[in-house]
């Protein structure tokens, strides 16, 4: 008698707790970053602040570019409000252990997505899509594409400038062959080496190129792009569903939706060029 | 030439005065943290046991072996690697580059003092056992005053290498005043002028601080 | 840890890091004739009779020596093709480091030359030489050789100032650690490799001017 008792108290707690496991288990699954920040009032948001025009301090010191942009649509669409960011300026070393830390919400810092950084951080859509370009000295003695070619095929010596990077050689091939490659250590290098006649061209990011042509047209001219494409995209720290969906949202919205109008305003302010508007009727995007 | 370049540098003087106060700040650490662990290290050679003399010759020969930019390189990508693998947080680029300068400049100071201590230990320290002093006191007021006023030039000269390590800085991004300068001179293709003026300012921020030693000297001086 | 050190890379590229070394050491060399050569001249001329050379020497000495070395390097690589003097990569950095030692090593032979006896001068003098021939044939060597614990010093600082030049992306041992640590992210190795190849020619470099000091030293 006991015993049945026992066994049918035992019984009917297991139940419960079988009944409210799940409950519980839903409250638990309605925890994510996304709520944190919503409550918190403002996204702390990781970027640089040293690489026009991605991101970089304008003459009213604050922060701006194209990856401060898309920070402010994440704020946008989770308080209406793009002013409620905290920047967290980090160099790009620091990207991906800040998120794992912690220490910034969400990070758009002209990421290249790759499957390494994909074992550690959780990208979202791309939000641009980038190639390596040639950018010439208009001031120099090859103001544009046509005069490289000429001299190259003339056997002249062309030396090109380019940032120390992995498979660099193969980098600068894809824009343009048989030039002698000079690897420096710092971007602004790069850029110094063209201004001054130390190189002939350099090799960098379509953006720098695009930014720099439409920023100083006497200057600066585009020689020409490379085939090969990377995708930029935001990063968020693994395993929070709901917070990457949210964001997905948010970007795929900006970028195909109804909040076109800001991100192709952004996109044209910094590169020269307005994107292609989204079609209406079936999302293009889906094929 | 000379017009384009008073404008320019009129609008971009609070950057260039951030800059600067930058350079100013990590030179500062550096060699605050730099002299506090060579002054430690140099004592420790002067005094300790074969063992410490050892370990610290090793420090002293393989920092003083490695090239100032290669040491700063070195903290910003293999110690950084390290640190990322092992505890889940990097140090920022400033921080590398005070945590190489504090390393470059604390084995000078290091070779630097225990030079000193070790000239004045022996007859110093036995006139001051002679009058009654004990070893902490014959250290603290016999021997350090001296100690001090005999490393200063060296110190000094130290010091604006510390300076003028900063622009190293430059190469892992580090905004300091020599990467503003390039900045500013790509930007507004006045690069003679702005050259110029760094060389200007550099020589006036390290010849302050040949001057400030040079007077430390004279003030402190026995004579 | 997970690191797995791959030391492969660094085999591999040995031959790289070697020809690095030696370009550093070629740079270092050419660099110290230079300022060997400007030290000399000018630590001779801070004791011309005319003020406008003495105050010259001085101006010389005192701006050079404050100025970051890769401050010149850069003006040397950068600027001067716009005021129109266009030298190589690799001749800027001698050039550059040249002038900057030349700075250095000139009060490094004012205070040998101010520390040399006065008998010698006189005794040169009484033998019939001019002065002139007194200074060359007399005082220089002795002004060498007591200042060659010095010149060695600033040797090896040159030597360690050449990696500096990776800066302006010439090929030597830091420029190409860098390179093998970008191109296989074997940072770990590559850096180590960089910091043990410099201790260790430093270390030689040093002990070689020890065994030339001894050499020269007069019984």
């Amino acid at each position: 008698m006991n015993i049945h008792r026992n066994l049918g108290l035992a019984g009917l707690a297991t139940a419960t707790l079988i009944a409210i496991a799940p409950v519980m288990a839903a409250a638990q699954q309605t925890e994510s970053k996304l709520y944190e920040v919503i409550e918190r009032g403002h996204l702390i948001f990781g970027t640089g602040s040293t690489n026009v025009p991605w991101h970089f301090v304008d003459e009213k010191n604050e922060l701006a570019g194209f990856d401060v942009d898309m920070g402010k649509i994440l704020a946008r669409a989770l308080f209406d409000d793009e002013t409620k960011i905290e920047y967290i300026r980090q160099a790009p070393d620091a990207r991906i252990p800040n998120l794992l830390t912690n220490k910034t919400d969400f990070t758009c810092q002209f990421m290249t997505i790759n499957t390494a950084r994909a074992q550690k951080v959780e990208f979202t859509l791309p939000y641009y899509r980038e190639g390596v370009a040639m950018i010439l000295n208009k001031k120099g003695p090859y103001p544009d594409r046509a005069s490289i070619d000429k001299a190259l095929a003339d056997g002249k010596k062309i030396r090109v400038a380019v940032l120390q990077n992995a498979d660099v050689e193969d980098t600068v091939h894809d824009v343009i062959e048989g030039v002698e490659i000079d690897q420096y250590e710092e971007q602004g290098l790069v850029f110094e080496a063209l201004d001054t006649g130390r190189a002939d061209g350099g090799i960098v990011d379509l953006s720098n190129v695009l930014w720099l042509s439409k920023k100083f047209p006497e200057r600066y001219a585009h020689g020409g792009d490379g085939e090969k494409a990377s995708s930029y995209g935001c990063a968020v720290k693994p395993g929070d569903q709901v917070w990457l969906n949210f964001i997905n949202t948010a970007l795929r919205e900006a970028m195909n939706g109804r909040d076109f109008d800001v991100y192709a305003a952004s996109f044209e302010e910094w590169f020269g060029v307005r994107p292609p508007a989204p079609k209406i009727g079936f999302p293009i995007e889906n094929r | 030439m000379i017009e384009d370049f008073s404008n320019t540098l009129v609008t971009a003087t609070p950057f260039l005065l951030g800059s600067l106060w930058f350079t100013i700040t990590i030179s500062a650490m550096s060699i605050v943290i730099g002299t506090a662990i060579g002054l430690l290290l140099g004592l420790a050679s002067a005094y300790g046991g074969w063992v410490t003399r050892f370990l610290v010759r090793i420090y002293v020969d393989i920092v003083r072996g490695i090239p100032g930019l290669v040491k700063i390189f070195t903290v910003f990508y293999l110690v950084n690697a390290l640190l990322s693998e092992v505890a889940g947080f990097t140090l920022s680029a400033m921080a590398c580059g005070v945590v190489a300068l504090s390393i470059h400049a604390s084995a000078q100071v290091s070779e630097m003092a225990r030079g000193a201590i070790q000239a004045l230990s022996k007859g110093q320290t036995e006139a001051g056992k002679a009058i009654g002093l004990r070893f902490w006191q014959v250290q603290f007021y016999v021997i350090y005053p001296q100690a001090i006023r005999q490393i200063l030039p060296t110190w000094v000269t130290s010091s604006t290498e510390i300076v003028k390590g900063t622009t190293l800085l430059s190469l892992i991004s580090v905004p300091e005043f020599f990467i503003t300068i390039r900045e500013l001179a790509a930007r507004e293709f006045l690069y003679i002028q702005f050259y110029g003026f760094a060389m200007i300012v550099y020589f006036l921020l390290n010849f302050s601080i040949e001057l400030l030693g040079a007077h430390l000297e004279r003030r402190y001086s026995r004579y | 840890m997970n690191y797995h050190f791959n030391w492969k890379v660094i085999v591999e590229d040995w031959d790289k890091l070697m020809w690095g070394l030696l370009l550093g050491l070629e740079i270092a060399f050419g660099a110290i004739i230079i300022g060997l050569v400007i030290g000399l001249v000018l630590a001779f001329a801070s004791h011309a009779r005319q003020f406008w050379i003495r105050a010259a020497v001085k101006v010389y000495v005192t701006f050079l020596r404050n100025q970051p070395p890769l401050l010149l390097l850069f003006f040397a690589y950068f600027v001067l093709p716009r005021m129109g003097i266009r030298i190589d990569r690799v001749e800027s950095v001698v050039l550059a480091l040249g002038l900057y030692a030349g700075a250095q090593l000139t009060e490094v032979f004012r205070a040998s030359l101010a520390n040399i006896p006065k008998g010698i001068r006189e005794a040169g003098l009484a033998i019939g030489l001019t002065p002139v021939r007194t200074n060359t044939l007399v005082v220089l060597p002795v002004m060498f050789r007591n200042a060659i614990p010095a010149l060695g010093n600033s040797f090896i600082s040159l030597f360690k100032d050449t990696s500096l030049a990776a800066g302006i992306a010439v090929a030597e041992l830091t420029w190409q650690a860098r390179k093998i640590s970008t191109d296989t992210f074997a940072v770990l190795e590559s850096w180590i490799a960089a910091c043990v190849i410099y201790v260790v020619a430093c270390m030689i470099i040093a002990q070689l001017l020890l065994a030339l000091e001894r050499k020269l030293k007069i019984p």
